[in-house]
């Protein structure tokens, strides 16, 4: 019985359900690699299709089609350059939180990697703006600690 | 790592604000350099490097990061251990294994007749600069795989009666632009007074295997601190802990460029014997307080700044630790316990490991080596 359900889960795919209402196919053994799709599987079987709301039809095929390398063992530097090669730096962002709620560990190293990459040539104002963050530093604070580390700031373009 | 707040989900919209468990996995890949500029970006990152959940991931990053600059053939690297054992006898042993648990005696070649010696730095491709350490006189590279020794000729130091000549060997180098291997020692004449000492005439030379001689510079660079002080190659530089004004400084010389850089201590008072030099998951870093049962290891992240030593660990006092030895491979720093027994603790999983080899109290020295067929060009003596 166990034998029958594995041979029958390899070539078996999931369907998803994007929050903005797309559907999408990926293989079951893709499906395993993010956990938080394994988890509703586990909760709601593998037979109906499984509502991702905070991914969008935007990102999703981009992560099956990572995951389909990944799971051929394919996943090479070149294939990653390539991967992120067109994508703004939102773009990407959007793709880390993706891979964040879907839990999909090897892609949200990828990511995490590549957007730290992407960062860190870039100025505070960027990096702010990027992440969300409040400025709380007085005018007077934030001078003394630009000041302070000044040798960091070299070399870095202010408006970018 | 929570995997329950790795899964907060925030919505996006007006507010794009994203939590620290997000972004910390993509800070702490970051390099020192700027990191320490984002610190500008709010007032929480300003202490990111105090956040214990910050610098273990960064910690680990540097790890992972550090794997993968190692070939294949990271078995080939071993430790080479050398000790004391009586009567000015050295023993010479390649120690490998997992666990460094074997341990295979190298023979000196017959033809030296150094008394005290001592291993300058680390191995470069295989090859060791061995010296004596009484006065700095006598120096031989040595390929041990090879059989090579090249006894290194005089440098441009005179001796004569009415002062003391003192050399001191500061680093062993490759230089790969060249393909050459090269040493660098300072000179100096001392004349004993009364009330104090006059030194004079000082100069440093720089030794290069291929033109077989040495040449002289006027540099202005801190001299070692303390003769048996640590001193390491990392990519084409040499480093060792110099003092200026009393002042301590890293010192990183380029032989490539032959050309040198300082940074100032993050610690002050460093007083002999205190630090040792080590290369850390790639990075010059130091251990520092190694005289007390506790110590702590902090990589340097930007040359020159000296803010940008970041505190990686801070070892606790151990039960039955004598002294780091100074010596650091792949994350496991080394160190003699009190019963004599070397050992290594593993830095990220904490686990402390004995390889079964006693190591004499001063003199013993581990030095990472790996076996290399290249001659470097000598004749066998």
């Amino acid at each position: 019985m166990a034998q029958e359900a594995s041979s029958s889960t390899s070539s078996k795919t999931i369907s998803l359900k994007t929050g903005d209402g797309e559907i999408f196919e990926i293989e079951a053994s893709a499906a395993k690699q993010m956990k938080t799709v394994q988890r509703l599987i586990d909760d709601l079987g593998d037979d109906i299709t499984i509502p991702l709301h905070n991914v969008f039809s935007k990102e999703l095929p981009k992560i099956i089609e990572y995951y389909k390398k990944d799971i051929t063992g394919e996943i090479t530097k070149d294939f990653e350059a390539e991967f992120v090669k067109d994508l703004n730096d939102d773009e990407v962002k959007v793709l880390f939180l993706a891979a964040n709620y879907l839990d999909a560990n090897k892609l949200f190293e990828f990511l995490s990697q590549n957007i730290a990459d992407r960062l860190e040539s870039k100025s505070v104002e960027y990096v702010r703006k990027y992440f969300g963050v409040e400025n709380d530093f007085t005018p007077e604070e934030e001078s003394k600690l630009r000041e302070e580390r000044a040798w960091s700031f070299r070399g870095i373009k202010e408006d970018e | 790592m929570a995997s329950t707040s790795r899964n907060e989900k925030k919505v996006s919209g007006a507010n794009n604000y994203i939590p620290e468990s997000i972004v910390f996995p993509i800070l702490s890949k970051l390099p020192v350099k700027s990191l320490k500029r984002f610190s500008c970006v709010s007032k929480s990152w300003t202490h990111l490097f105090e956040n214990p959940v910050f610098i273990n991931m960064f910690r680990k990053n540097l790890v992972s990061k550090s794997h993968s600059l190692y070939n294949d053939d990271d078995d080939d690297v071993y430790f080479v251990l050398h000790q004391y054992v009586h009567s000015f006898r050295w023993d010479f042993y390649v120690l490998c294994g997992d666990k460094f648990e074997y341990k295979l005696k190298m023979d000196l070649p017959s033809s030296f007749h150094i008394r005290v010696i001592r291993i300058l730095g680390s191995a470069m491709n295989g090859v060791f600069c061995i010296y004596d350490c009484d006065n700095h006189t006598m120096a031989a590279l040595w390929n041990p795989a090879t059989e090579e020794v090249k006894v290194i000729p005089p440098g441009s130091a005179e001796f004569q009666g009415q002062f003391t000549t003192e050399i001191v060997l500061h680093g062993f180098g490759y230089d790969h632009v060249t393909d050459d291997y090269k040493l660098i020692q300072h000179v100096s004449y001392i004349t004993f007074n009364e009330s104090s000492d006059d030194i004079h005439g000082l100069f440093w030379e720089i030794y290069s295997l291929k033109s077989n001689s040495w040449k002289k510079f006027n540099f202005d660079i801190p001299v070692r601190d303390w003769i048996t002080g640590s001193d390491v190659y990392l990519n084409g530089e040499c480093h060792w802990w110099g003092k200026v004004n009393n002042e301590s400084y890293l010192v990183s010389f380029n032989l490539c460029k032959e050309a040198f850089l300082i940074t100032p201590s993050p610690i002050e008072n460093v007083q002999d014997g205190d630090v040792d030099l080590v290369v850390l998951y790639g990075h010059v870093a130091m251990i520092s307080n190694r005289n007390k049962t506790s110590f702590q290891i902090s990589i340097l992240g930007e040359f020159g700044v000296k803010e940008s030593w970041i505190k990686l660990f801070d070892v606790e006092p151990l039960f039955g630790i004598e002294q780091p030895i100074g010596t650091v491979m792949k994350g496991k720093i080394f160190f003699r316990k009190k019963d004599g027994e070397l050992a290594y603790i593993d830095l990220i999983t904490g686990l402390i490991q004995e390889i079964g080899i006693e190591g004499g109290k001063s003199w013993c020295q581990m030095v990472i080596y790996k076996k290399n067929l290249r001659r470097f060009g000598a004749i066998n003596m």
